[in-house]
C-alpha cells in the first residue's frame, strides 16, 4: 500500500513536474529577446535574433559529423499550400503557423502537439499572393500572430487561448492581409501589411503588448505635405493613394542605435510607372523607424520607380564590422534586384555595391547607391526575371567566415508586357504582366510559382545556387548550384554547416567554409522555408518544412 | 499539348523540331562508370539525378556524380516534316494536335506576399 501511494505520488508529481515545466518556463523576457544569440538551444524571433543572422551557436552538429543526421520526427499539416513558416522554439516547445492561420504548439523533442488555435479566415479574404503565413514573434507568455484578414492576435502560449485580437485595417475589398511574422520591440509588436499588387498603400504599425491598443501607424507611402511625396509626380496627384509599398517580411533591430529596419515592396500597379511616375519613395526601400515613436529615421531605396517588380522584400541583416579601418555597424542586403549593398545602419548611407547575378536593367551603380537605369525594351528579356536575383528567402550571415549567403536565381530573366489598369478597389492592380523566358518561342513555361513533381522548366529557363557572398568586396567566395532554383531560407551554425533547401525537396548540408556538399536528404517535396536549430535535453536538433511535412533531425545515437 | 503550346510553337515542332524543342526533352547522353554509353531523353533532373527513358525504352536513373560523361544535346531525333508533307497535310496535322487539350493550372496574378 505503501509503495502504491508512493508510486502515485510520484505519478502525480510527474505530471505536476511536466504541467510547471510548461507554465513555468514560458517566459521570454525582452532581455532575453535583446540576447537571443546567447542561449542558441531556442530559436526565439522569426530570424533567429535581433540582428537577423540565422546563424546559431550551436555546434554539436558540425562538419565532422553532420553525415550521420538522421530523421528523428515529422509532424504534417493537413491544408495544402506552400508552407512558408519559421518556427520558434522556446525551452523544448515549437511554436509555428500552419496554412490559413492557425497556431500549434508541438514538443520539439517527439512533435507531439500541446494544442492547436484556429483563426477562422474569412472566405473573402484577399490574399494578394498567396495565402502565406511565415511565422510568429513571442514575448512573455504570449505569441503574435498577423493574419490573412489583416487582424493582429495575440494567444496565450499555454493554453492556446486568444488574449487580444485586433482588426489592423479593415480587410474588405481593400486587399490588406498580414504574412509576416511580426517583430516584438520593447513594449510593442510591430507589424506591417501586404497587398502590393492590389493596390494597398503600405504601413508599419505598433500595439500595445498587453493590450493590443495600437500606438502609432507609419505610412511607407507618404501622404501630400510630408518628405518624399514630391517623388509622386502623376498630374492627377492620385498615384500614391493605391501605390502599394507594402511591408511583408520580418524587420530587424539594432537596440544601441534604437532602430528598426524594414525592406518595402513594389510600387503599384507593379509593371505601369506610366500610371506612377517619380521615384514612388518608399516603395522597394529600406526603413530605419524608431520603435518607440514610428519616427522614420532614415531610407534607402534600392529600385527607384520601379518598373520590375522588385520588392525590397528581404531581411534586414545587421552586421558589426570594421569598414575602411573604422568599425561601423552596415547592414548587407542582396536585393531582388541583382545587386548587393552594403549600407551604414546609422546613417543609410550607402557603402559599396555590385551584381551579384546577370543584371541588364541597369548598369550599375552610382557613387550614392542609386541604380543608373538601362530600361530594356518593353517585352524583351529583363535580368534577373520578376521573381529576383533572390527574393524573401532569408539569407544568413555567419560571424564565424564572414561571408553572407544568399538563395540566388541565376541565368533566370522575364518579358513584360505593360499596360494601363484602372484601380479598383480589391482588385489586381499590376498594370501587365509578365512571362519566363523560355529558349523555345511560345514554348509552355511554368510560373515562377511553382509546378509540379517534373522539371519541366530544366536548367535553361534558370537555375538555383546558393551564393557566399563577400560584404567587404562583393566578390562572390563559393557557389554551389542547384539543378532547380530555390526558394528555401538558409541557416548556418557555430559548426561551420550551413543548412538549406529548394524547389527540388532537397534537404542539404554544406560546408560554410567551401560550399562542399557534407550531407543531403530527399524529403520529396518543395522546402520553401528557413530551416532552425535548437536544442532539447543537451541534443540538437535542424528542422526544415517540406511540403506538408516539418521534418526535424539530428545526430544518430 | 494544343493548350500550351501557340499554333507557331507546334507548327515550328513539325518543320523544325531541333529550333522548338522543349529543354525537357533534349535528348541526352551519358557514360556510366563503368563506360557504358547511355543514349535517351530526359523525363526529370534535380541537381544529383537524372531521369531517362533510353532508346530500348528503359526507365533509368543516375547519379550525376557518379557519371564520367553527361551532355544535353540539342539537335532532335525527331524528323523535320519540311517537305515531307504537304502544306494541307501539314495543315490537318496541326489541326490535329491544336485540338488536344486538357484544362492547364492558372497562373498566379503576382508574386508573393
Amino acid at each position: 500500500m505503501k509503495r502504491r501511494a508512493a508510486v502515485a505520488a510520484l505519478v502525480l508529481l510527474g505530471l505536476v513536474t511536466a504541467v510547471y515545466r510548461v507554465d513555468g518556463r514560458i517566459q521570454v523576457t525582452y532581455d532575453r529577446l535583446l540576447n537571443a544569440g546567447s542561449e542558441p538551444r531556442n530559436w526565439l524571433t522569426y530570424s533567429g535574433g535581433y540582428e537577423s543572422h540565422r546563424f546559431s551557436q550551436l555546434s554539436q552538429i558540425h562538419t565532422g559529423n553532420v553525415a550521420t543526421l538522421e530523421h528523428k520526427w515529422a509532424y504534417q499539416a493537413s491544408v495544402i499550400g506552400k508552407w512558408q513558416s519559421t518556427p520558434l522554439v522556446v525551452d523544448g516547445i515549437m511554436y509555428l503557423t500552419q496554412r490559413m492561420n492557425d497556431v500549434v504548439a508541438l514538443d520539439a523533442r517527439t512533435g507531439r502537439v500541446f494544442w492547436t488555435y484556429q483563426h477562422r479566415v474569412p472566405a473573402d479574404h484577399q490574399a494578394c499572393c498567396g495565402a502565406n503565413n511565415r511565422g510568429l514573434a513571442i514575448h512573455g507568455n504570449t505569441v503574435y500572430m498577423g493574419t490573412l484578414d489583416a487582424r493582429l492576435i495575440a494567444i496565450d502560449a499555454v493554453s492556446g487561448r486568444v488574449r487580444w485580437n485586433v482588426e489592423v485595417v479593415p480587410y474588405k475589398d481593400s486587399g490588406y492581409s498580414i504574412t509576416h511574422a511580426p517583430l516584438v520591440v520593447k513594449d510593442k509588436v510591430l507589424v506591417g501589411v501586404g497587398g502590393g499588387e492590389l493596390g494597398i498603400r503600405g504601413f508599419l504599425d505598433a500595439y500595445d503588448l498587453e493590450t493590443g491598443e495600437r500606438r502609432w501607424r507609419l505610412y511607407t507611402i507618404p501622404a501630400p505635405g510630408e518628405p518624399g511625396h514630391e517623388t509622386w509626380t502623376d498630374p492627377a496627384g492620385e498615384a500614391w493613394k493605391t501605390g502599394g509599398a507594402s511591408i511583408w517580411l520580418t524587420g530587424s533591430y539594432d537596440p544601441a542605435l534604437n532602430l528598426t529596419y524594414w525592406g518595402t515592396g513594389n510600387p503599384g500597379p507593379d509593371w505601369n510607372p506610366a500610371q506612377r511616375p517619380g521615384d514612388n519613395l518608399y516603395s522597394d526601400s529600406v526603413i530605419a523607424v524608431d520603435p518607440d515613436t514610428g519616427t522614420m529615421k532614415w531610407h534607402f531605396q534600392f529600385t527607384p520607380g520601379d518598373p520590375y517588380d522588385f520588392d525590397a522584400a528581404q531581411i534586414p541583416v545587421l552586421v558589426d564590422m570594421d569598414w575602411e579601418g573604422k568599425p561601423t555597424r552596415v547592414m548587407l542586403w542582396a536585393n531582388r534586384n541583382g545587386f548587393f549593398y552594403v549600407l551604414n545602419r546609422e546613417t543609410g548611407r550607402f557603402l559599396r555595391g555590385s551584381p551579384f547575378v546577370k543584371i541588364n536593367w541597369a548598369s550599375g551603380l552610382d557613387p550614392a547607391g542609386r541604380s543608373i537605369q538601362t530600361p530594356p525594351p518593353d517585352g524583351s528579356a529583363v535580368w534577373p526575371g520578376v521573381q529576383g536575383g533572390t527574393n524573401w528567402y532569408s539569407p544568413s550571415y555567419s560571424p564565424r567566415t564572414g561571408l553572407l549567403y544568399v538563395p540566388a536565381w541565376e541565368n533566370y530573366a522575364s518579358t513584360i508586357r505593360r499596360q494601363h489598369q484602372e484601380y479598383r478597389a480589391g482588385r489586381h492592380f499590376t498594370g501587365g504582366a509578365w512571362s519566363v523566358v523560355t529558349p523555345v518561342a511560345g514554348a509552355p513555361a511554368t510560373g515562377a510559382l511553382g509546378r509540379g513533381s517534373i522539371n519541366t522548366w530544366t536548367e535553361a529557363t534558370g537555375t538555383g545556387a546558393v551564393l557566399a557572398l563577400d560584404p567587404r568586396t562583393g566578390e562572390t567566395k563559393w557557389r554551389f548550384a542547384m539543378t532547380d532554383v530555390t526558394d528555401s531560407g538558409i541557416l548556418t551554425t557555430a559548426g561551420d554547416v550551413l543548412f538549406t533547401g529548394g524547389r527540388e525537396g532537397i534537404f542539404q548540408a554544406l560546408d560554410a567554409r567551401t560550399g562542399k556538399l557534407l550531407w543531403m536528404s530527399r524529403l520529396g517535396s518543395q522546402i520553401v522555408n528557413g530551416p532552425i536549430t535548437y536544442e532539447v535535453d543537451g541534443e540538437q536538433y535542424v528542422t526544415t518544412i517540406a511540403g506538408l511535412n516539418l521534418v526535424t533531425f539530428g545526430l544518430r545515437r | 499539348m494544343g493548350s500550351t503550346r501557340t499554333p507557331a510553337a507546334l507548327y515550328l515542332s513539325l518543320v523544325d523540331p531541333s529550333s522548338a524543342m522543349l529543354p525537357i526533352n533534349r535528348p541526352i547522353r551519358l557514360v556510366t562508370a563503368e563506360g557504358e554509353i547511355i543514349r535517351g531523353r530526359r523525363l526529370n533532373e534535380d541537381t544529383y539525378a537524372v531521369l531517362l527513358i533510353d532508346d530500348r525504352e528503359r526507365l533509368l536513373s543516375f547519379d550525376k556524380p557518379r557519371l564520367r560523361e553527361y551532355e544535353v544535346l540539342t539537335t532532335s531525333t525527331m524528323p523535320a516534316y519540311a517537305g515531307r508533307l504537304t502544306a494541307e497535310e501539314l495543315s490537318d496535322l496541326l489541326g490535329y494536335l491544336l485540338s488536344l487539350k486538357e484544362p492547364i493550372q492558372g497562373r498566379a496574378g503576382g508574386t508573393e506576399q
